[in-house]
């Protein structure tokens, strides 16, 4: 007998493994001959940077985000940690969805042609306030000027953020551009570090701040606001003009994950609670009313 | 390689390719890098490099054969350099011998102060503060209050004595039992472990003096489903449910900070500082298998995650 001779008078002689292997490869190949992949079923890819956000689990990100998107299609995630290659990148594209900083999409949003989908939220909030901070009673704005400002922010960004600390404080109008910053890996990170000595000050979140009252009651007590920001919206997704209709459905699987337990958990690693649709209200604090 | 090729060698490339040299009237810095292979060198020296805005450097990784110590201590006699950074201890130790007069910046160095220091030495510590590390379990771990540490009275007497002052601002009972040898470690983790919420794996060399007895301290805890905090990310691999390290990039950042500050003449106000940036590993897989709550909300500050 050949060694693949598989007629019927003696198949029974082929192992039963062997044989319900067999008729699962039948099948199978009947099966995808019966549903062929939809032509173009490119995958859709969700492109993400934050200028702002501590985020910057990339490589858990990504991950947890692609097992997660792909059970509802074929949808991907790539995070980026440098904002050139992020836009070189999503330049000229359509087929995505981006999630970014509110202070990026302002920036960018004309020359990307890009639409705002839905916002983050946190503790019930869709804005959040950036804040500079001290340790020890007798530190003032001037002060900061001492030493290196601890920041999880990009450089640009945090920069941006003080100088809006700045305007009408008593430092002067250059102080934001030549302030030393300490760019470091988390909103946290920043806190320690002026709590530690490694920095003067920390511009950071109130969230964070909150945060550190519950960990180090003692280090949370010794610090001090020096400056706040204006409250500026969390985590923007917004989609590439042409993309309307696409977008709908992925947008739809993100704005729902707050309602699905494992969802639930991934959002937390963006450092967010759940999504908001964008309203006029939010749309006109992204891109101006008057623009 | 004979000496004249060598010094051929030397000529050409100190002469021609001086390619992260630019505007040569100023001051430059030496990058003395022990082995650019081993990542978190790499990482340090990329992330130092970045943050320098265009200050003159010149880059020596001395895992590459082309440069050997007599090249090296060339490098480091010329006089255009104003400052020295050095990434390892292998890089630190031959700095130190030749650079003279030139301030040294070191970093991604263990345990720094067994190392001799002069008053022109300054740089970055390895090691997080104890406070940190345990402002950050507190972080993850809202819940954990009583954690048990096994240290050699010879290496940590004196940071086992902050740790215990350090914990009390954050609530935590750190309950600690020091070895005089390693032989002790199994019967005082036997003592030590009932009624604690979680095992601090520490950097002591008495403790983890024999890699066989290390991986009982993992199993013994495994067993009693305790979780084990540490600082390097190899103990993730070995069931560690949270490891609290430096991050690197952040390391060069703080490194480029000190090496401006020196080189435009501005002397820091500590010789050493310690990391400001934290990398944090979070085995989800061993907290699921304990049934551990911990804070979903830290999930964002978490670097990397095993699940």
């Amino acid at each position: 007998m050949l060694k693949n001779d598989t007629t019927p008078q003696n198949i029974r002689s082929v192992p039963f493994h062997k044989r319900m292997l067999l008729l699962f490869v039948f099948f199978a190949v009947i099966f995808t001959a019966a549903h062929p992949a939809p032509a173009g079923a490119a995958k859709i890819t969700v492109y993400f940077y934050s200028s702002e956000t501590n985020v910057n689990n990339f490589k858990s990100l990504k991950m947890e985000f692609d097992k997660y998107l792909s059970d509802f299609g074929t949808y991907e995630f790539q995070p980026f940690n440098d904002r050139d290659t992020f836009e070189a990148h999503i330049r000229g594209k359509k087929d995505c969805l981006l999630l970014l900083s509110s202070w990026h999409y302002r920036n960018i949003y004309k020359e990307y042609r890009l639409s705002p989908l839905l916002v983050g939220r946190r503790n019930g909030k869709k804005d959040h306030k950036r804040i500079l901070v001290a340790k020890g009673a007798a530190a003032t704005l001037e002060s900061v000027k001492k030493g290196a400002i601890a920041s999880a922010s990009s450089v640009p960004h945090t920069r941006n953020t003080l100088r809006e600390m700045f305007q009408g404080a008593s430092l002067s109008l250059d102080a934001a551009d030549t302030a030393k910053i300490l760019t470091v890996p988390k909103d946290i990170d920043a806190l320690m570090s002026v709590g530690f000595g490694m920095s003067q000050s920390a511009l950071t979140s109130e969230n964070s701040l909150e945060s550190l009252k519950g960990i180090n009651p003692v280090l949370y007590k010794e610090m001090k606001i020096l400056a706040q920001g204006a409250p500026s919206l969390l985590l923007i997704l917004a989609m590439p003009e042409g993309f309307a209709e696409d977008s709908l459905k992925l947008s739809g699987v993100i704005k729902n994950m707050s309602d699905n337990p494992t969802g639930k958990d991934k959002i937390k690693m963006l450092d967010l609670d759940a999504w908001d649709e964008v309203d006029s209200s939010d749309k006109s604090k992204l891109e101006g009313v008057n623009e | 390689m004979n000496n004249t090729l060598k010094s051929a060698c030397f000529f050409v490339f100190f002469f021609f390719f001086p390619v992260t040299l630019y505007g040569s009237e100023a001051p430059a810095i030496l990058l003395l890098n022990s082995d650019g292979s081993v990542e978190k060198y790499s990482d340090t020296g990329n992330a130092f490099k970045e943050s320098l805005n265009n200050l003159p450097l010149q880059e020596i990784n001395m895992n590459v054969p082309q440069w050997e110590i007599s090249d090296v201590e060339k490098m480091l006699t010329t006089p255009r350099f104003g400052a020295v950074y050095c990434i390892g201890t292998k890089a630190y130790l031959i700095a130190n011998q030749y650079a003279g007069e030139k301030n040294i910046v070191f970093s991604s160095i263990m345990n720094w102060l067994r190392l001799p220091t002069t008053e022109r030495t300054y740089g970055v510590s390895s090691e997080l503060p104890s406070e940190m590390q345990m402002m950050l379990f507190r972080y993850i771990f809202p819940k954990v209050r009583k954690i048990s540490v096994l240290y050699s009275s010879q290496y940590n007497k004196e940071w086992f004595a902050a740790a215990l002052n350090d914990a009390k601002k954050m609530e935590i009972e750190i309950v600690g039992q020091a070895l005089a040898d390693d032989k002790e470690t199994l019967s005082a983790l036997k003592s030590l472990l009932p009624g604690t919420d979680a095992f601090w794996l520490i950097s002591d060399p008495v403790v983890m003096a024999d890699k066989t007895v290390l991986f009982e301290v993992l199993k013994q805890c495994d067993k009693a489903k305790l979780p084990v905090f540490s600082y390097h990310d190899a103990f993730a691999k070995y069931g560690a449910a949270l490891v609290v390290s430096a991050d690197n990039p952040t390391i060069g950042r703080q490194a480029a900070g000190i090496a401006t500050d020196l080189l435009s003449g501005k002397k820091p106000e500590e010789k050493v500082v310690f990391p400001a940036g934290t990398h944090i590993t979070l085995n989800l897989k061993k907290i699921g298998e304990y049934g551990l709550p911990y804070n979903k909300d830290a999930l964002g500050s978490v670097n990397n995650i095993i699940e």
